[in-house]
């Protein structure tokens, strides 16, 4: 008989920046004699004050401050803050601004999604160091995600003017309407991109994802018409209920803890889960039918527990949202856009908003005083939310497999399970709120 | 009798010519303009893409990622010069021209965040999805990249002397080509 003497082991490993996703953050871990002494995921960003840029600033250009928090969920951010503005001063808005609103959420989600699955989270699961190994032996693989990241960035640029911190969508309508013959043409490339997507899923269902469970509470928006995206409740994995989304801080908790500069989250236990694979999770029968025949063909069993398939859940959305927005765009080039009249009143009021981005929920507050100038923000990013789940992922992850995995393969293991979130720290941490005295 | 053709439609005829015509050379200027010096190829395409001939295609790649760089580096079918500022030991304000073979690009492809993707990076990965043209530089050393709108004092005063070099050195580049 043999005895396992790595059980024994003893090692420390210090990943001091995890390459490969939006910030800096470091994975601290202690291992003495077999037993976890210290396990640390360490936000280091310095903290951002966006909520305190907004201040004394007009409703209007809220939005477009914020959008600002980051340039790869910029489009998430600006509807997440108009939506709460428009709650903040009671205005409501046509079916066409939603359906346009709708498309570039979701023109957002195809780009943020590619950039993450095929140029930061796959050359893990090849077992290489970044993309350009992958783009020397799968050429063809890379130009086709290359070019659904394009078509993306296009689909963003019709709609919003430009593909970084659009400029078209404000409150109530559009500055300034998309041409219908662009539109039509991003409704040929989408279609064309069925086939390069196909191929794509191909590719992602050979990949070996690491064997690693572990329930968690899953927290998504849930709408009763749709996938929810654009809109819906807080949902919970845990209760199975609904909460409005002005109750989000009943929601979120935030908390702080000494090793991070981002706020941690929990709710009914003691971390939970946003970002694609939460949303699979909690509303799979709503995915468009040609994403849940990909979720098949990528073997996800639903409810789902292995972080490493949120990069999965992905491509299921990669899918969803294709067929989605081939569907809306036949919708809207079917009737005439007609320019609506932007003009409102300012007003004293207070109004949030929840919305979905690629990475999970993301909640935006404002208030504004009767001179209707902003003065009160608040927002919780998806990332901010994640991080407690993260790093409790890793404390059940390493006593699991240190028997087993040498230290670098086990260092590896905890910064690929970092990137399976698609965690964006440059915009976790922002949200401090600072009283000056 | 001469005849007379309206404004717009000598206009629609000037833009047919040009969208007709092959380019030789594609011009890229890379930069973004909020970055104080970091926007001088901005600066330089907004001064003399009046001046240049229709066989030169522009193209402002202003605040673009390195990936949608790639895939449009793998779509340009020219000589491509690409006119930017960057670090090169060299007093501020002075400027040279090279091809890509006289220089080494530093690269950061396993970087740290997303943010630290450059140009080198993205011509890289070009280069390995089958990149092959020809690729000039026309490249500035900056005097102050920071948040703020607007080149340095330096630079500006310099601008026309720039944009004159590079409009001789495209001119001979073409004469080759």
């Amino acid at each position: 008989m043999t005895m396992n003497t790595n059980l024994n082991k003893t090692m420390h490993i210090k990943i001091d920046h995890v390459t490969r996703l939006e910030g800096h953050g470091s994975i601290l871990i202690d291992v003495e004699k077999g037993r976890v002494e210290n396990l640390k995921l360490e936000i280091v960003e310095a903290n951002r004050f966006f909520e305190n840029l907004v201040k004394g600033v007009p409703p209007h250009d809220v939005p477009q401050v914020v959008s600002r928090i980051c340039g790869i969920c910029c489009v998430g951010h600006q509807l997440a803050a108009i939506k709460a503005v428009e709650n903040a001063l009671n205005l409501s808005t046509s079916p066409q601004t939603r359906l346009l609103r709708v498309l570039l959420n979701e023109s957002q989600f195809l780009q943020s999604h590619a950039l993450h699955l095929y140029f930061l989270a796959i050359p893990d699961y090849v077992g290489v160091k970044s993309i350009l190994p992958l783009a020397g032996s799968h050429p063809e693989l890379i130009k086709k995600a290359l070019k659904l990241k394009k078509l993306a960035n296009d689909f963003t640029t019709i709609l919003g003017g430009r593909a970084l911190h659009p400029v078209m969508p404000t409150l109530i309508g559009w500055r300034k309407l998309p041409d219908k013959n662009k539109l039509e043409l991003l409704l040929e490339r989408l279609h064309e991109s069925v086939k390069d997507i196909e191929e794509m899923v191909d590719f992602i269902s050979q990949l070996k994802l690491p064997d690693y469970e572990r329930e968690t509470e899953y927290v998504s928006l849930k709408h009763p018409d749709e996938y929810a995206l654009y809109e819906g409740e807080i949902y919970s994995s845990d209760t199975k209920k609904s909460v409005p989304e002005s109750d989000y801080r009943q929601v979120t908790n935030e908390f702080t803890v000494a090793h991070s500069t981002s706020k941690w989250s929990r709710w009914n236990r003691e971390s939970y889960m946003v970002g694609a694979l939460a949303r699979v999770n909690n509303n799979f029968s709503q995915l468009h039918p040609k994403a849940k025949e990909v979720a098949n063909e990528l073997d996800i069993k639903i409810p789902c527990y292995n972080p490493y398939k949120n990069n999965l859940a992905q491509m299921i959305e990669i899918v969803h949202c294709t067929h989605h927005c081939i569907e809306i765009l036949e919708e809207l080039l079917s009737q005439d856009l007609h320019m609506e009249d932007l003009t409102y009143q300012s007003a004293e009021g207070i109004g949030c908003s929840a919305i979905e981005v690629p990475r999970g929920i993301l909640f935006h507050e404002y208030g504004f005083d009767n001179n209707g100038v902003c003065n009160h923000a608040d927002a919780v990013i998806p990332t901010s939310q994640n991080i407690n789940n993260i790093e409790r992922d890793m404390q059940k992850f390493v006593p699991q497999m240190l028997p087993d995995m040498e230290k670098e393969a086990l260092a590896s293991h905890m910064e690929m399970l970092l990137r399976a979130y698609d965690p964006c720290i440059s915009c976790s941490v922002h949200m401090l709120d600072v009283q000056f005295v | 009798m001469i005849p007379v053709f309206p404004a717009q439609f000598i206009c629609w005829m000037f833009s047919l010519y040009k969208g007709l015509t092959k380019p030789l050379i594609t011009l890229v200027a890379i930069g973004n303009r909020y970055m104080g010096d970091d926007g001088i190829g901005i600066a330089i395409l907004d001064d003399i893409k009046e001046r240049l001939s229709e066989d030169i295609a522009v193209l402002a790649w202003e605040s673009k990622d390195a990936l949608s760089v790639a895939s449009e580096l793998l779509e340009i079918q020219t000589p491509i010069v690409i006119v930017d500022c960057a670090d090169m030991g060299i007093n501020a304000g002075d400027f040279k021209w090279f091809k890509q073979s006289e220089c080494s690009l530093e690269q950061h492809h396993n970087v740290i965040s997303t943010h630290g993707f450059g140009f080198s990076d993205a011509l890289v990965l070009a280069e390995t999805l089958g990149f092959k043209q020809e690729l000039y530089f026309f490249a500035i050393q900056p005097e102050q990249i920071d948040f703020k709108q607007g080149l340095s004092k330096l630079l500006k005063k310099n601008i026309d002397v720039m944009t004159q070099s590079l409009l001789e050195h495209l001119d001979k580049l073409k004469t080759r080509l």
